[in-house]
């Protein structure tokens, strides 16, 4: 594993149990890699619109 | 532990990445709804049904996005019951109110039958003591009051009037308490705004807008004539840049027919051109279907729509403007219908199960529950058409049974499948196009196409 990817999940990271961390742990380099990456381009967006299409049924 | 692969995962054809060594391939979960970048080997293990050479990190990512689950499960009889539950929990009550039975706008699609008149004070007083009835119940937890039309700022009054008393006694009680509104927009006020906003808790806004101004004004004609598209845009423009309003969450929804699917991509660029890309503001394209009304001259075909939507949300991604890829909660109600806890009260205080069943002339009068007036009824409604809903799926008598998305759809409406019209959601058709813009979003593109 990278210093980068290291560094891009620390805050990830701190926030999680030690269970997850030790599942964390048990990733492969580089789906660790992939995770901090993708954990990267994800902090650089704004949040996805949250929900369900078409709660309450509508046409008005 | 003897595991498998869910058979409620889709996995993208296409490797994405970022040219400087990144590749992924993208799964989204059905029944938890989430979306997963992993290595492409892993998707094509999973594509194989082969866990043997998956991390066990990875397994346990997988298992808790339930795309491994145990071997033995039955998954359809897990989701048809954990959905069930769903539709049992009292926890949670909903009343969909229609404060008035009129409209203002004479949409061409529009299945309803307006009559003029508001809830009068004898009827608004029985509403208010049946919804608090079932908020003061010790297995109340969750108070959503929604209001629906017909066009429910007719009876802004009644709105007004009403919220208050939701939220005092919801608040009293501890309770959380949440309301949207379904409005057609055109009565809309920066100073009601404010009041639904501040006063009535509203922090959703449905707000339909057919097109640009020209076609908008065509297809949801005002019924005393004149136009609204601009009332309506500048109104909302007032409104969403007070950072007190950031909570406030207002959803264009685009109803698409063959009459204006030639304007939507002009649409969206006014849209962005106005400033409306920000993370509260969010876009919905869906196609006109029926209402209990014959629409089939102007309806786009399934997979017509499903296809030119995809042009439409990349137009979207491009533009900045925020709009949903993929639903990100599993849908375990997939309408009031199958909620126990839910029910519709209409302008003329009948009650029903079913949004589609008030102002449709013959289905009102055969469908209707109960009234307002009526002294024996229970705290929640009696038994509506839908609510063994999910024996239905279980039997097969919908396409849902054998459908990947069911546990993100839910089988979408009910009553539409009793009339033999399958009304599944677009992902359904182009889904891989959407996980390719989820993609899109952190900056990814594609590597490849594989094939099969």
């Amino acid at each position: 594993m990278s210093k980068n990817s290291l560094d891009a999940l620390r805050p990830a990271l701190d926030r999680m149990t030690e269970a997850q961390q030790a599942v964390f742990s048990s990733l492969s380099p580089e789906e660790i890699d992939l995770a901090a990456k993708i954990q990267t381009r994800l902090d650089a967006v704004s949040p996805e619109v949250e929900g369900q299409v078409n709660n309450t049924n509508n046409l008005c | 532990m003897d595991e498998k692969v869910s058979r409620y995962l889709v996995i993208s054809e296409q490797t994405f990445g970022d040219g400087d060594g990144l590749r992924t391939k993208v799964l989204y979960a059905t029944r938890t709804a989430e979306l997963m970048f992993v290595v492409p080997e892993v998707a094509d293990s999973l594509g194989r049904g082969d866990l043997s050479a998956i991390s066990p990190g990875m397994l346990a990512k997988l298992r808790q996005a339930q795309v491994v689950v145990p071997a033995a499960e039955d998954e359809l009889a897990a989701i048809v019951d954990r959905n069930r539950a769903a539709g049992r929990d009292i926890s949670r009550v909903q009343y969909i109110l229609m404060p008035t039975s009129y409209c203002n706008m004479g949409c061409v699609y529009c299945g309803q039958e307006h009559v003029q008149g508001r809830l009068g004070s004898d009827h608004r007083d029985r509403i208010r003591d049946r919804v608090l009835r079932a908020a003061r119940l010790p297995s109340t937890e969750h108070l959503q009051i929604d209001w629906f039309g017909a066009e429910p700022m007719m009876g802004y009054a009644a709105i007004k009037d009403l919220s208050a008393d939701f939220i005092r006694v919801a608040d009293e009680r501890g309770l959380g308490y949440s309301s949207e509104i379904v409005t057609n927009g055109s009565l809309l006020t920066p100073r009601n705004l404010e009041v639904l906003i501040q006063e009535c808790r509203i922090t959703k806004f449905d707000i339909t807008i057919d097109g640009p101004p020209e076609i908008h004004d065509q297809h949801r004609p005002l019924k005393a004539g004149g136009h609204s598209f601009w009332k309506i845009i500048k109104t909302i423009k007032k409104v969403i840049d007070d950072p007190a309003h950031a909570h406030v969450r207002f959803e264009f929804r685009t109803n698409v027919d063959i009459h204006n699917q030639d304007s939507i991509s002009r649409y969206i660029d006014l849209m962005a051109e106005l400033s409306f890309g920000r993370p509260n503001v969010t876009f919905l394209l869906m196609r006109v279907r029926p209402w209990s009304n014959d629409v089939s001259a102007i309806e786009m075909a399934k997979t017509d729509f499903a296809e030119q939507e995809l042009g439409w949300l990349r137009q979207m991604h491009d533009r900045g403007l925020t709009f949903m890829r993929m639903p990100n909660l599993a849908k375990k109600v997939t309408c009031p219908a199958v909620r126990t806890s839910s029910e519709l009260i209409s302008g003329k205080g009948d009650i029903f199960s079913c949004t589609d069943q008030p102002l449709v002339p013959g289905l009102e009068q055969e469908t209707v529950l109960g009234h307002v007036t009526d002294v024996e009824l229970e705290v929640f409604r009696p038994r509506g058409l839908y609510d063994n809903w999910n024996d239905d799926v279980e039997a097969g008598k919908s396409g849902c049974r054998e459908c990947v998305f069911l546990p993100t759809c839910g089988g979408m409406c009910p009553k539409l499948w009793r009339e033999g019209y399958a009304p599944c959601p677009s992902y359904k058709f182009n889904v891989q196009g959407r996980l390719g813009l989820a993609a899109e979003r952190l900056g990814l593109r594609q590597l490849t196409t594989t094939a099969g």
